[in-house]
């Protein structure tokens, strides 16, 4: 082992909330979000070996924690895929529905994104790492990390419908019209 | 849990760029002619129900091209959520399994 049990175990803690903010953004889900930190600081702990000293202990982390909750959506591929465009038709968000920018509505939003450009978008705009930084932690091409940002941020806006604010969104009644007659107009 | 769920939002041609790019892993894309021509009558279906009508067309605006201030706007609610559970005190499970490793690895 590189690092002293003790100090890692401080490196860890420290690095937690962290991660957490990660998980949570990436997968949508606190409960969820928990069990993959747990998973990852295991993972971290019995394979220390492998960590490179001097390296960025938080891109490795963060790379463990995405790589098991990629690997896990793949597992629960189905299952996940029948139960999220049932969400999707229910929550869907209609453009000019509202002009403020509500915090739920982002949420949903931002949960309803392609997880791949969700954590891209994560990545770089809001955990502070740089492109390049976010393309290894994706194992992916800078590129392919500034067209996910890219597609997130768009998908995002359109989503949202704040191409056109206004000042006051519609009231609930209204919005529960809506949110009826979003169900029924999937596209084919 | 991707973009081949398909989002009843409007069908702009950003919906089709992003709907044929959004699979994921797997790069198999159907033709791109197709996919703009079934976003096509979508968008002809709309038109004629009133109440899709409210629902803002995006033409004017090219995909990609997004207002400075509001990618801020975006910007700002995504640090907003990030930082919110950043700053929630690291729950009491995380602790004991940290010490529990450290009691381990000092047991061998």
């Amino acid at each position: 082992m590189n690092i002293h049990s003790g100090p890692l175990k401080q490196a860890l803690l420290g690095l937690i909330p962290n991660l957490r903010a990660f998980a949570v953004s990436l997968c949508g889900d606190v409960e969820r979000a928990d069990d993959l930190v747990q998973e990852t600081l295991l993972k971290a702990w019995n394979h220390l070996e492998s960590f490179q000293e001097g390296t960025n202990l938080r891109a490795w982390l963060f790379t463990i924690l995405r790589n098991t909750y990629f690997s896990d959506c793949r597992r629960r591929r189905r299952e996940v895929e029948d139960r999220e465009g049932k969400k999707a038709a229910e929550l869907a968000i209609h453009p000019g529905q509202q002009g403020h920018l509500d915090m739920q509505d982002f949420r949903r939003a931002l949960n309803l994104l392609p997880p791949d450009q969700r954590e891209a978008l994560v990545l770089v705009g809001a955990a502070g790492f740089s492109y390049e930084e976010a393309a290894s932690v994706s194992g992916c091409a800078v590129g392919t990390i500034k067209s996910r940002v890219n597609r997130a941020r768009t998908k995002l806006t359109e989503m949202l419908g704040v191409n056109t604010p206004r000042e006051f969104g519609p009231d609930s009644s209204t919005e529960a019209i809506v949110a009826r007659t979003a169900g029924g107009t999937r596209l084919p | 849990m991707n973009g081949k769920n398909g989002f009843p939002g409007p069908a702009g041609p950003g919906e089709a760029e992003i709907k044929g790019d959004g699979g994921g892993r797997r790069r198999v894309r159907p033709a791109a002619g197709k996919r703009y021509a079934e976003c096509a009558d979508a968008d002809t279906e709309m038109e004629n129900r009133p109440d899709m009508q409210r629902a803002p067309r995006h033409d004017s605006q090219a995909p990609g091209m997004i207002d400075r201030s509001l990618q801020a706007q975006l910007g700002r609610q995504l640090r907003a959520i990030f930082e919110g559970i950043e700053e929630e005190p690291v729950p009491e499970r995380f602790v004991r399994l940290l010490e529990a490793l450290e009691a381990r690895e000092k047991q061998r």
